[in-house]
C-alpha cells in the first residue's frame, strides 16, 4: 500500500471518530475531505476543491428531486393517504385470516411508494392500522412485526429518498435504479403476505378473521387508491417511458400530492407550513451530507484507496457470493448505530468498487454492478432497520404504542427478517431478478 | 451503544430567561428564512409542470427551465440552511449525548458548535469568493442570459446567515456550560436545535 492509501485509510479512521464524536456526518465528511486533499494536493487544491464541489452542488439542477420527492411524501402523509390505502386494501383482503396484516402490508407499499422513508411509512401505519389490528383480536407480534417490516418498503420501493442518493454518489441512472427497485419491492410485498399466511396457518388465533366487506365499500376502496396509483404510474411510468426527466416527474408528483392535500384538508395553513418546514430541515441535512460527501469522494480518489481497497479483496480469492455475504453483515453491524443514509454514505465510495472488480464473476458489468449494489445495499439497510439491538423501525413502534414490549415487536419481527433473507439471498443468486427491468427489457 | 438522534425534536425548554428568547428568535429567523426557501421549491414545482404541460400540450416548453430549477435550488438550499442548524435535523450519532447530561453535555454541544461554525464559515468564505468571482467574469445563465452574481450574493449571505446563527448557538451552548442548563419547564417549542441542554 503506497503513502497516498495509508492517508485515506487514517482519513477514514479520523472520520469514524469525528462521527462518534457527535459531528454531524455531512460536517464530519467534509472535514476528513478537505484536510485529506489539504495533505495529498496542499491547501491551495484542498480550498480549491472546495469552491468547486460546494457551489456546484447547489446550482446542480439534478439534485433538485430531492426537496421534490420528500415534499411529495410529507403532503401525501399529512392528508391521509395511508388511512385510505389501508381502508382501500382491507376491503379486499380484511375477510381472510391474518388479512388486516396483509392489508397494511399492502397499504404500507402504496404508502411508501408516494413517501420514500421507512421510518415516516412505520410511524404513520403505527396510528393507521396497529389500533384496528389490536381491535379486531391480532396478536401484538404479528400486528407490531408486520407494521415494522411494511414500514422498510418506503426506502426501497420507488421514488425513494435512499435511491436518490446512491444515484447521486455514484452516478448512475436515476432511472435504471428506480426500475431495477420494481420486482424486489414486488418480492418483499410477496414474501411479506407469505410470511403472514405461514404464521397464521400454525398460528389462527394470531391474526383472526374480519368482517367480509360488500362489493360496495369495495369499489368505494378501489376509488380512492385510484388516485395514488395514477399519481405512481405518472412519477415513474413517466421516467421510464421518457416523457419527464426525474426531475420533472418529481415536480409533478409533488403538484399531484399538494392537489391531493388541498382536496383533503382544505387551506390548512398549519398542516402546509409543517409539511415546507419538515422538507426544508430534510432537504437542508442531505445538502450538507452530499457537499461532505464530494469532497470526502474527491480525497478518496486522490488517495486510491478504494482501488487499493478493492485489489485487496479480489487478490483474497474469495467468491462473489462470499464477499456479498461479507458486505451484508458489515451492514447489519454498521446497522446498529447507525442510521441508514450514514452507513450508505460511508460505505459505497469503498464497497463499490469492490462489487465492481467482482462484477464479471456475478455475470455482469460495471454500469450493471453499481444498480445491483445500489439495491442490494438498500435492502441490507432496509433488514437492518428491524435487526436488534437498534432496528430503528422497531423503536419507532415503541414509540407509538407504549404498551407493547420491544421483546414482543421483535419476535413478530422475525418470520418478516427470514423473507427479507431469503429475497435477498435470491437477489444475490439471480441478479438478473433487478437488472431484467432496466437491462433487458 | 449510541442511538441515532430523533431528528428535529422539540427540546423542553426554560421559559422567560434571557437564553431561552435568543433560541426564540433564532428559531423564528431560522424558519422564515426556510419558508422563503421553500417557495423557491414551490416556484421550481411549478414551473416544472408548467413547462411539461405546455411543453405536450402546446408544443411550447417555457424558456430556460434548467437555469430556473439551478438557481432555484442553489437559493433555496441556502435559504433552509440556518433551520437545519437550528432544528437539529443533521444526521449524527449521539454517542457522548447519551453518556453525558447537563454541563458535560453542554460542553460537547458547544465543541460541536465550534465545529460547525468553522465549517460552515470556511464553505461560507468559499461561496462569497465564488460569488464575487461570478461579478468580475459576467457569469451568465445559460438560456435566459441573466446575470448570476447578484443570486450568488444572496446564496453567500443566506449562508453567512447560518454562520451567524451556528455562532450564537455556539455561545448559548458555552453560557450553559458555565452557568448549567437553563431550568426545565415544559416540551413546547421554541427551541434551538441541537445547541440547548
Amino acid at each position: 500500500m503506497n503513502a497516498e492509501a495509508w492517508t485515506g485509510l487514517y482519513g477514514f479512521v479520523v472520520l469514524l471518530t469525528l462521527v462518534g464524536l457527535n459531528i454531524p456526518i455531512g460536517l464530519a465528511m467534509g472535514i476528513v475531505g478537505f484536510g485529506g486533499l489539504w495533505v495529498l494536493i496542499g491547501p491551495m487544491g484542498a480550498l480549491n476543491a472546495l469552491g468547486i464541489v460546494g457551489p456546484g452542488d447547489l446550482v446542480n439542477a439534478n439534485l433538485s428531486v430531492v426537496p421534490l420527492f420528500v415534499l411529495m411524501g410529507l403532503f401525501a402523509g399529512r392528508a391521509g393517504l395511508s388511512a385510505e390505502l389501508f381502508r382501500s386494501a382491507n376491503a379486499f383482503v380484511g375477510h381472510i385470516r391474518g388479512g388486516l396484516t396483509m392489508a397494511n402490508i399492502a397499504a404500507s407499499a402504496g404508502f411508501g411508494a408516494i413517501c420514500g422513508s421507512s421510518l415516516a411509512t412505520a410511524a404513520t401505519m403505527s396510528k393507521v392500522a396497529l389500533p384496528e389490528m389490536r381491535r379486531h383480536g391480532y396478536k401484538d407480534t404479528l400486528a407490531a412485526g408486520s407494521i415494522a417490516a411494511g414500514g422498510t418498503l418506503g426506502i426501497l420501493i420507488p421514488p425513494s429518498i435512499m435511491l436518490v442518493l446512491y444515484a447521486i454518489i455514484t452516478e448512475t441512472p436515476l432511472r435504471d435504479l428506480f426500475m431495477a427497485a420494481l420486482v424486489p419491492g414486488v418480492m418483499a410485498v410477496v414474501f411479506y403476505m407469505a410470511a403472514i399466511a405461514v404464521i397464521t396457518r400454525l398460528d389462527p388465533e394470531a391474526g383472526p378473521r374480519a368482517e367480509r366487506a360488500d362489493w360496495r365499500l369495495r369499489l368505494r376502496g378501489l376509488r380512492e387508491a385510484s388516485g395514488v396509483a395514477l399519481l405512481f404510474l405518472a412519477v415513474i411510468g413517466g421516467i421510464y417511458g421518457g416523457v419527464f426527466t426525474p426531475t420533472e416527474a418529481a415536480a409533478v408528483g409533488a403538484c399531484g400530492t399538494l392537489a391531493y392535500f388541498l382536496a383533503r384538508r382544505g387551506l390548512d395553513l398549519e398542516g402546509l407550513k409543517g409539511a415546507l418546514l419538515e422538507t426544508a430541515g430534510t432537504t437542508a441535512m442531505i445538502f450538507l451530507i452530499l457537499i461532505g460527501a464530494g469532497l470526502f469522494s474527491m480525497f478518496m480518489s486522490f488517495s486510491g484507496l478504494p482501488r487499493v481497497f478493492a485489489g485487496a479483496v479480489l487478490d483474497l480469492g474469495l467468491s462473489a457470493l462470499m464477499v456479498a455475504f461479507a458486505i451484508m453483515l458489515l451492514y447489519l453491524i454498521l446497522g446498529c448505530f447507525m442510521d441508514s443514509i450514514g452507513m450508505l454514505i460511508l460505505t459505497v465510495p469503498v464497497l463499490l468498487p469492490v462489487v465492481q472488480g467482482l462484477a464479471p464473476e456475478l455475470g455482469m458489468t460495471s454500469a450493471q454492478a453499481a444498480v445491483w449494489f445500489g439495491i442490494f445495499a438498500i435492502i441490507v439497510i432496509e433488514i437492518g432497520l428491524l435487526t436488534p439491538p437498534f432496528g430503528l423501525n422497531v423503536f419507532i413502534i415503541r414509540g407509538a404504542t407504549r404498551d407493547i414490549a420491544l421483546g414482543t415487536i421483535y419476535r413478530g419481527v422475525v418470520p418478516f427478517w427470514i423473507a427479507d433473507i431469503v429475497r435477498l439471498a435470491l437477489l444475490i443468486l439471480f441478479p438478473s431478478l433487478c437488472l431484467y427491468i432496466p437491462f433487458m427489457l | 451503544m449510541g442511538a441515532i438522534r430523533s431528528r428535529g425534536q422539540d427540546r423542553p425548554h426554560a421559559d422567560g430567561s434571557l437564553r431561552w428568547r435568543v433560541r426564540r428568535w433564532l428559531r423564528r429567523i431560522a424558519e422564515a428564512s426556510a419558508l422563503m426557501g421553500m417557495a423557491a421549491i414551490i416556484g421550481i414545482m411549478l414551473y416544472s409542470v408548467a413547462d411539461v404541460a405546455l411543453r405536450y400540450l402546446f408544443n411550447s416548453p417555457l424558456p430556460g427551465a434548467v437555469d430556473v430549477v439551478s438557481y432555484g435550488l442553489g437559493f433555496a438550499v441556502a435559504a433552509v440552511m440556518p433551520y437545519g442548524f437550528v432544528n437539529n435535523d443533521h444526521v449524527s450519532v449521539d454517542f457522548l449525548n447519551d453518556l453525558t447530561k447537563g454541563r458535560a453535555r453542554a460542553a460537547v454541544q458547544t465543541a460541536v458548535g465550534l465545529v460547525s461554525t468553522v465549517c460552515v464559515g470556511v464553505l461560507t468564505q468559499r461561496i462569497w469568493i465564488y460569488a464575487d468571482a461570478r461579478r468580475v467574469v459576467g457569469d451568465r445563465m445559460w438560456i435566459l442570459q441573466v446575470e448570476v452574481w447578484p443570486l450568488w450574493y444572496a446564496i453567500a449571505g443566506l449562508f453567512s446567515l447560518t454562520v451567524a446563527l451556528l455562532a450564537t448557538m455556539t455561545i448559548l451552548a458555552a453560557i450553559d456550560t458555565l452557568l448549567g442548563p437553563e431550568r426545565v419547564v415544559g416540551a413546547a417549542s421554541p427551541s434551538a436545535g441541537g445547541f440547548e441542554s
